[in-house]
């Protein structure tokens, strides 16, 4: 045995490298999920099949799905004062200066962001959806035979098309048809999930976490917006690093029954089956999928 | 006992593969010169010492044989030529499908059992590359399993990482670089070495990147994370490879396209560069790097006589010029003139070499 290790030196280590790597990895995966059990519900609005996966993988993923309050608040997630808090350096909004182009200054940095699901930020925007709706609507003067708030898609098309022609115009008729369908899958389908706040990385104070809200790295780049007719640098966040999250064999199984008849399991927001996944973070806030629930899909 | 009876029982130790085979093809040449002076001089060795000789030399030609499979005729080395594209073919594609077969399968497996697969894998292969090293002396089914093993440690890290939904680290590449280093010194095998200089190099740019401030899956978009790398890779010949001395050729060969591919990008992109400079002046100052830099580093080869460098500064050099000189002339100049003034700097450059050729030779 000895001469056999003193023979083949590099073999045996290359032996102990792979045992090392994945026992690294899993004990301090292990270690960080013991001490904490922070746990967030996500449904089939926020958690959207991953279509990367084909018919040559028989693993199942989920990617995360979020928003920002740039369609109807026109205000940047993260503003100047903001961007230098999170390490950006003062000199990258000096618009004048060639350095921006050049990237001399990182014009990207990695930062915490806080997530907050189905919380006052979504409320939020869907009422301002609303409004933009509603004041549309009465710009068309069709106010009073549309009651959007209590109507499905279906009924709202029947709707509609008893609208006398002569008093409203068919492309009229496609401009309100599209507008309430764009309030309607906000309401419905759209993800729920909003980007409420951005941490330094080196942020000692992270805020308590609430049941709905978790923290998730990612990458904040600048970029350019117009406001009032005038070029600013804002940031926006422009990547997460784990936005993937990986279904266990065990729950795998429990999706696929929604889909007996097709050989792919498939977790499609139009199916009549809805999911919600139970996310843990550990301490690291690296998430993991701990349970899976089906449930029928309510009518709207 | 006679020379060659000691020999048949204590041959002679080589580094390598090719060092077996060059000490092979310098015992044919011998031969062949012998016969040859034989017939146009008449000159023929005392026939004790021939035999001595010959039988000396059947004694290594059987050991070469035996111990490294080493090509005793032309035909011979054809086949081992075909073969050896055969094993690369064989390894790239086996590992291809451990690869795909696993993704087709691991969603019918427990979470345990995936982790346990994927960690053995690995394992067995370099087992079984282990078990043929000692009985196979040609090693091309030893370097096709060693290729699979750093395969499946590759496979290894990439699963752990989805299963446990880990954010993607660099520091993977530095463990398959090591892994790949490990292997191809202890298999004598090039593509695990060129496995391992990409792995390596692939981690050395991305730190390069970060360091910059910028996230590390980026480090492409700025050709300059690759200079110090390629300075890393070529300084890594200077170490004394043991039983490898043909390794060398290879981190200089990688080094040099770590270093003249982001020279000749940047020498027509100057957006991708950290220097604050105008675009144009960093292109200029990139083109004119890149000019010195592939003629200085010819006339290194050519000092130290590294052909592989000499060859890769040289190849880079007139790419550089031919490009540039597209880009200044092909608007402005008659079609004709253009490839004439080409053709005539080729002669230049080839006038220039065999001015070097002959004072080399003066020298010697």
């Amino acid at each position: 045995m000895k001469t056999f290790i003193l023979n083949n030196k590099l073999l045996v280590v290359s032996l102990i490298i792979i045992v090392l790597t994945n026992l690294w990895i899993i004990t301090s995966i292990e270690m960080s999920r013991s001490s904490t059990d922070h746990q967030v519900i996500l449904s089939f609005r926020e958690l959207r099949p991953n279509y990367s996966y084909r018919s040559d993988n028989s693993g199942m993923s989920v990617r995360l799905k979020w928003q920002s309050d740039y369609l109807y608040n026109d205000s940047p997630i993260l503003s100047e004062e903001k961007l230098i808090q999170l390490g950006f350096l003062p000199n990258v909004f000096d618009l004048t200066s060639r350095k921006f182009y050049t990237d001399t200054y990182p014009t990207e940095q990695d930062v915490w962001f806080l997530f907050e699901v189905d919380g006052p930020l979504f409320e939020d925007k869907v009422l301002k959806s609303k409004e933009k709706l509603a004041a549309f609507i009465d710009s068309t003067a069709t106010s009073e035979w549309i009651d959007y708030d209590n109507i499905t898609i279906e009924q709202f098309k029947e709707q509609l098309e008893k609208v006398d022609t002569n008093h409203i115009s068919r492309s009229l008729k496609q401009k309100i048809k599209s507008r309430w369908q764009q309030f309607h899958r906000l309401s419905h389908e759209d993800s729920r999930l909003m980007v409420k706040d951005a941490f330094s990385l080196n942020e000692t104070n992270l805020p308590q976490l609430s049941k709905n809200e978790f923290l998730a790295k990612g990458k904040v780049k600048l970029n350019f917006r117009n406001q009032d007719g005038e070029t600013k640098i804002a940031g926006r966040l422009s990547e997460l690093y784990t936005d993937t999250y990986h279904v266990p064999s065990g729950y795998m199984d429990q999706l696929k029954e929604t889909k007996s008849h097709t050989y792919r399991p498939r977790l499609s927001r139009y199916n009549k089956e809805q999911y919600f996944m139970q996310v843990q973070f550990d301490s690291q806030n690296r998430p993991r999928i701990s349970s899976v629930q089906i449930r029928m899909k309510e009518k709207n | 006992m006679t020379q060659a009876d000691i020999h048949a029982q204590n041959p002679p130790q080589y580094p390598s593969k090719l060092g077996a085979q060059k000490r092979l093809d310098q015992i044919l040449a011998f031969e062949n010169e012998l016969k040859t002076l034989n017939n146009e001089l008449g000159i023929q060795i005392d026939s004790g010492e021939q035999d001595l000789i010959s039988a000396h030399h059947q004694s290594i030609k059987e050991s070469l044989k035996k111990h490294w499979d080493s090509d005793i005729n032309l035909t011979e080395k054809k086949l081992s030529k075909a073969m050896k594209i055969a094993s690369l073919f064989g390894a790239l594609t086996l590992t291809a499908s451990i690869y795909l077969f696993f993704y087709q399968i691991w969603g019918n497996f427990t979470q345990t059992s995936q982790i346990i697969i994927v960690t053995i894998a690995p394992i067995i292969a370099l087992t079984g590359a282990q078990f043929l090293h000692h009985r196979e002396s040609s090693g091309y089914f030893t370097h096709i399993l060693a290729l699979l093993s750093m395969g499946c440690f590759v496979l290894n890290l990439n699963v752990l990482g989805v299963i446990y939904n880990l954010e993607p680290t660099p520091n993977a590449f530095l463990v398959w670089g090591i892994f790949a280093f490990l292997l191809a010194f202890h298999f004598k095998t090039y593509l695990l070495l060129i496995a391992g200089i990409l792995s390596i190099g692939g981690f050395l740019s991305a730190q390069v990147g970060t360091w910059c401030g910028f996230y590390w899956l980026n480090f492409s978009e700025h050709p300059e994370n690759f200079i110090p790398t390629a300075v890393a890779i070529f300084c890594l010949s200077f170490i004394p490879h043991i039983n490898n001395h043909d390794f060398a050729k290879h981190f200089r060969i990688w080094g040099l396209l770590y270093l003249f591919i982001p020279l000749l990008i940047l020498s027509h992109w100057g957006r991708g560069s950290y220097l604050s400079w105008d675009h144009h002046t960093i292109e200029v100052f990139y083109q004119v790097l890149t000019f010195l830099g592939s003629g200085a580093l010819a006339f290194l080869g050519i000092k130290k006589s590294w052909s592989e460098v000499i060859n890769t500064a040289i190849t880079f050099f007139i790419i550089f010029f031919y490009t540039k000189f597209f880009d200044w002339c092909w608007d402005i100049m008659p079609k004709a003139l253009f490839f004439l003034i080409l053709s005539l700097l080729s002669i230049l450059i080839l006038t220039i070499f065999k001015r070097l050729r002959n004072e080399k030779k003066a020298i010697k």
